[in-house]
């Protein structure tokens, strides 16, 4: 039984230096966000930065109540975006977008974003000459 | 491409962490980051359930970009035994090192188990173990991943590195494995992972140094882009993260004293044929890569192979760490398209806020815990 408990994570350590993402990423996922928050989100892009090590897109949410939250959320490296075509002017102020993210473990309204898509589902960072690089609808469905 | 089962790449490094947690003796009470990437099938499920989006369906998304990036990389596979440095020339003579290049691998830096005894890779099984990984950055699971590196550009297929005939990053000892850690070496390690103060979060996190080395090897799918300048008497190599700056000099001029230590170390280069060899100590005592001590011993070697790729090989000497010297070599190709951002880490480090408000929440869960 010993064995068998090697073997088996001797071939999951494997997988994981393997395909691992990275494990000292600068936000440190783990430390920072709790991954038993997930949130669906759909607001009303305030601020975008651009800025390394992360981007930082920032959104106005209306609650149920009719209150107003504005919600920070982090995404991929600009050098990133930029080679896969995203300028400044790919997600516009005032575009609205929903966004799939984990909430801050500090409860705050934070949250490291998995996705960021128009409400027609295409992806808000798909490249320059990508659809929805101007923040306009486009043909391109899946 | 049609429909593939998807592989949780994140989940692996949470699995990983834990058994690198657990791996560790424990001696005393547990910190609160022992409670940190232990994410339930519950939560997983949870998550899952929440997500607008199922691994098939991401992976649809960047089908063509996918079959685009194969195409490519079955064209342009790196052989080690192929090498034939061909390096274009500085007005001045020396090899033409100079340009933007990209430090990121898909190659593991040890040899997998079910690799042992094979350091080398057909080009056929190269280009299958590249389009493994491509598979499975592309399929991304919503549920265990932190973002989704594809749609920002992040996955290695999406960068110029192509397909690789090594097994394993490191070359020596020829096994493809660290040697093993010294006592002292994993009693640095040890005491690392066991605080949770701002002071011992990585230099990275705290905007002090980057994290693409020196040495320069990428230790997780991140990408590090790179730009070297030459003159007669200095090689600069700049990095994007931190915006981190090596001012090399050629001039054999003596080192600082012992007492001077620098966050990257103090470097001395010089020309053996079309290769710059540039050996680097005098770090920084607090610095501990990979748990090394103040007394590495770095050193590089940088070759240009061809217009597009640059060799880099580092050997990493200190007794105290390890039982003996190990070394890697890997292409790094050229950046496309080139050009570095400011690392603008200190005005925008909303990173290290969030973390450690973060761990002071879990500190706050573990203590009533334990009073439970």
């Amino acid at each position: 039984m010993r064995n068998a408990i090697t073997i088996v994570c001797t071939v999951v350590a494997g997988a994981a230096l393997l395909f691992s993402a990275p494990v000292s990423a600068h936000h440190s996922f783990a430390a920072a966000y709790d991954e038993s928050k997930p949130v669906n989100l759909q607001g009303v892009v305030t601020q975008v930065e651009l800025v390394n090590p992360h981007s930082w897109i920032w959104m106005d949410v209306t609650q149920e109540d009719g209150t107003v939250t504005n919600w920070g959320l982090e995404g991929g490296p600009p050098i990133n975006l930029f080679r896969n075509g995203v300028t400044k002017d790919t997600l516009p102020v005032g575009s609205e977008i929903t966004v799939f993210a984990y909430q801050a473990k500090s409860g705050e309204s934070k949250g490291v974003a998995v996705f960021f898509e128009y409400l027609d589902g295409r992806k808000v960072f798909m490249g320059g000459s990508a659809p929805g690089a101007d923040g306009n609808p486009s043909p391109r469905t899946r | 491409m049609g429909t593939v089962a998807w592989a949780p790449r994140r989940v692996s490094m949470l699995l990983l962490a834990v058994m690198l947690w657990a791996s560790i003796p424990v001696t005393g009470q547990a910190p609160p980051s022992a409670l940190i990437n232990q994410r339930s099938e519950e939560t997983v499920e949870a998550a899952r359930e929440a997500s607008p989006r199922t691994p098939e369906e991401t992976f649809a998304y960047f089908e063509d970009e996918v079959d685009e990036a194969l195409a490519q990389a079955i064209r342009q596979v790196w052989d080690p035994t192929r090498i034939r440095p061909n390096s274009p020339r500085t007005p001045w003579g020396d090899p033409d090192l100079g340009g933007y290049w990209l430090n990121a691998a898909y190659t593991p830096l040890e040899r997998p188990d079910e690799l042992a005894g094979k350091p080398l890779y057909t080009i056929e099984e190269a280009i299958e173990a590249f389009r493994g990984y491509v598979t499975r950055d592309a399929s991304v699971d919503p549920a265990t991943v932190h973002y989704d590196w594809t749609e920002f550009g992040m996955d290695i297929w999406q960068s110029p590195v192509r397909p690789n005939r090594r097994t394993a990053l490191i070359v020596d000892p020829p096994d493809g494995k660290l040697p093993a850690l010294t006592p002292e070496g994993r009693e640095r390690l040890q005491t690392q992972a066991r605080l949770d103060t701002l002071e011992s979060r990585s230099l990275y996190e705290r905007c002090i140094s980057g994290n693409q080395g020196p040495p320069g090897i990428p230790f997780t799918q991140q990408t590090g882009e790179a730009q070297i300048i030459q003159t007669p008497d200095h090689v600069v190599l700049t990095m994007q993260s931190n915006s981190d700056v090596r001012i090399i000099p050629l001039d054999g001029r003596p080192r600082p004293p012992d007492s001077i230590r620098a966050w990257l170390g103090d470097a001395r280069g010089r020309w053996e044929g079309d290769t710059l060899v540039v050996e680097t100590t005098n770090f920084h005592e607090e610095r501990k890569w990979r748990g090394a001590a103040d007394n590495l011993h770095l050193e590089e070697r940088f070759t240009r192979i061809d217009e597009v790729t640059l060799l880099y090989e580092a050997t990493i000497t200190d007794p105290t760490t390890w039982e003996a010297p190990w070394t890697v070599e890997f292409p790094w190709p050229k950046l496309e398209p080139p050009g570095l951002f400011e690392f603008a880490c200190h005005e925008q480090n909303y990173g290290i806020i969030n973390v450690m408000r973060g761990v002071q929440a879990r500190a706050a869960e573990y203590e009533a815990a334990l009073e439970r």
